[in-house]
């Protein structure tokens, strides 16, 4: 070792100097000790964005049962949080393995990314949680007019159905593309160019009783149409059957603590979702909620789901969501061939036959 | 390095006329907006402001947790880690540009059209490719500044490479020790520098990524408060927010001066 004139030999012992940076270079890890305390358990991520039919698994995740059940499973269960479409775009490039979306949009995005994905669970219809909102002073015919929405998505659906059954011509009413978390915004600012917007609770609930906005249609028009459902990977669901269950068991447990307590769940959801519980409640009876797992069981064989399946099919063929024909079925249910989007209440049915528990080690 | 003293404030005060005067107009606004629609969260008034910073430092449902300190712990977290790794990473490669011009030939050009490139157009792709998590964040925070410092790094050790040759030839050190004494010391100064240029497009990249996949953060908390229209939360979160960026900034100026004689 050479000595500089004057210089501390401390710092020229090459020992303490690579300990020291070596430390140091420890420390900047610490940040990531949590993430690498969970590997051991399989992870299984599920996307959510806010909407009143899926603050039950935003409570999941805040107060705990998402992790305590996925332990319960073997499992890591997490719960990311993003803009619709952005959780849809995660489902779709395969960075989570399920998603909750609406059916009219799991049709799309199964078809463009093709993942093969199943329907596990559908749990809730929009009865009016959906909406077409117009700006004070706007007239109720649509023709000439240009609304915000989200596009090609469920509020797109729901504005092309109201123009069927208004017996308006869709290229009559101009549409712009709004993010969700924009929507709000969008409907405020006068200088945005639109008359109104179509999207989705709670924002809805916001725009209607403090920006003045007024409703001029809602999914009460199209009754059942508009599921709210629970999507999983066929891989994932595949190679860990347990991820369903343990999925489908915090649903229900969350369910029947809303049947429980509702007042105090309503306000806790409410405060979830940015709102508070008397506007939780009010969001929560415009939607068709399927809290006990009989109905839901029921509800994924119910054959009116299969007329939807026709409309759904024909909105993507006007939009041309699909880059190509799909070589396979796009939907398909209970007993079928599964297509690209699958109705399996198989899970479901095998989760209410185990009382919801975990399997046996080694027992498939 | 100036002491805060009152006769330094007494002579700086104009400083404060712009900010001042923004503040009054605001107030202007919004008080003659509060005339026709009482109660705005859009266009606040002091006493609604002052709701929403309750607001920010009562603890949260069923979590618990103040959200001003858990978002802002969650956010500078990433934040210190983003800057470390991207400053770790361009100290890395400038040294290793010295060293080696075979590898500055490979890597340079790459690094000057990087540094021109908007990260934020690259969003998308970190999402769908890495994931939601804190990987794809800590990625885009330093991809971002990555490119710009390592010019900058680059840059100035090109200067000082010529007044520096000699001197390192006469001395004949070690190579451990020529990096860590030398180069390392007569870098430290511009690294302070290059970390307070890349505080800017840091905190960009580290808000634009808390938009998705967390469930704290700054970036999330406007997000979504943006959603509700809440602008009377989201102007208390901006004002944190700035304190935060000004302090950061003016805290590495604090090292910088410090160490400076030091090394000068």
């Amino acid at each position: 070792m050479s000595t500089l004139a004057g210089m501390d030999p401390f710092y020229l012992d090459r020992r303490r100097f690579l300990l020291s940076v070596g430390a140091a270079a420890c420390g900047t890890l610490l940040p990531f000790r949590p993430l690498l305390a969970r590997t051991q358990r399989r992870k299984i991520r599920l996307a959510g964005s806010i909407y009143v039919g899926w603050m039950p698994w935003f409570l999941a995740d805040e107060d705990g049962t998402l992790r305590r059940v996925g332990a319960e499973f073997g499992l890591d269960l997490e719960f990311v949080r993003a803009d619709y479409a952005e959780t849809i775009t995660l489902f779709a490039g395969g960075a989570v393995d399920a998603v909750v979306m609406t059916n009219i949009d799991a049709v799309p995005a199964v078809a463009s990314a093709g993942v093969d994905a199943d329907v596990l669970l559908v749990g809730s219809f929009s009865d009016g949680n959906d909406a077409i909102m117009l700006r004070p002073g706007v007239g109720d015919d649509l023709r000439g007019k240009t609304l915000g929405l989200v596009e090609y998505s469920v509020s797109h659906y729901l504005l092309d159905r109201h123009l069927e059954q208004a017996r308006i011509p869709f290229d009559a009413v101009k549409w712009v593309n709004v993010a969700d978390s924009a929507m709000a915004a969008t409907f405020v600012s006068p200088s945005a160019g639109i008359d109104g917007v179509v999207t989705w609770n709670p924002i809805v609930d916001e725009i209607e009783t403090r920006h003045g906005g007024r409703r001029l249609a809602d999914s009460r028009s199209v009754r059942r149409e508009i599921a709210d459902m629970l999507v999983m990977n066929r891989r994932t669901l595949r190679d860990v059957p347990e991820a369903a269950t343990a999925l489908l068991s915090v649903w229900f447990e969350i369910a029947a603590r809303m049947r429980a307590r509702p007042a105090e769940l309503h306000d806790v959801l409410g405060r979830l979702s940015g709102a508070d519980g008397s506007s939780y409640a009010r969001q929560l009876e415009q939607t068709i909620f399927i809290g006990a797992p009989e109905l839901a069981a029921s509800t994924l064989r119910d054959p009116a789901l299969r007329a939807t399946a026709q409309r759904i099919r024909a909105f993507v063929e006007r939009h041309r969501l699909l880059s190509s024909t799909p070589s396979r079925a796009l939907i398909s249910f209970a007993g079928e061939e599964p297509a690209l989007l699958n109705f399996n209440p198989i899970p479901l049915e095998r989760a209410i036959a185990t009382n919801f528990r975990p399997a046996l080690a080694g027992a498939r | 390095m100036t002491p805060l003293t009152g006769a330094f404030l007494r002579q700086r005060w104009l400083g404060l006329v712009p900010l001042l005067a923004a503040c009054a107009c605001y107030l202007a606004f919004v008080y003659w907006h509060a005339a026709s629609v009482p109660n705005s969260r859009i266009f606040p008034t002091l006493p609604t402001l002052w709701e929403g910073a309750r607001w920010a430092v009562e603890p949260l449902p069923v979590r618990g947790g103040r959200p001003l300190v858990v978002d802002t712990a969650a956010s500078l977290q990433r934040l210190a880690a983003g800057l470390a790794i991207a400053g770790a990473l361009a100290l890395v490669l400038v040294l290793t540009f010295e060293r080696s011009p075979k590898v500055r030939a490979l890597l340079f050009p790459s690094v000057v059209v990087l540094a021109k490139l908007p990260m934020v157009a690259i969003l998308p792709l970190m999402l769908v490719w890495l994931g939601p998590g804190e990987f794809a964040k800590l990625v885009l925070v330093v991809v971002g500044i990555l490119p710009a410092m390592t010019l900058y790094l680059a840059d100035e050790s090109d200067r000082q490479e010529e007044a520096l040759r000699a001197k390192l030839m006469t001395l004949a050190l070690p190579v451990w020790q020529e990096i860590v004494f030398v180069r390392l010391a007569m870098m430290l100064p511009f690294f302070l520098l290059a970390l307070q240029s890349a505080l800017g497009p840091a905190w960009l990249y580290l808000l634009v990524g808390e938009t998705f996949g967390t469930d704290a953060g700054l970036g999330y908390r406007i997000f979504l408060l943006r959603a509700r229209l809440w602008m009377d939360i989201t102007i208390i979160y901006v004002i944190w927010i700035s304190v935060l960026a000004v302090g950061a900034y003016y805290g590495i100026e604090w090292i910088r001066r410090r160490t400076q004689w030091t090394w000068g």
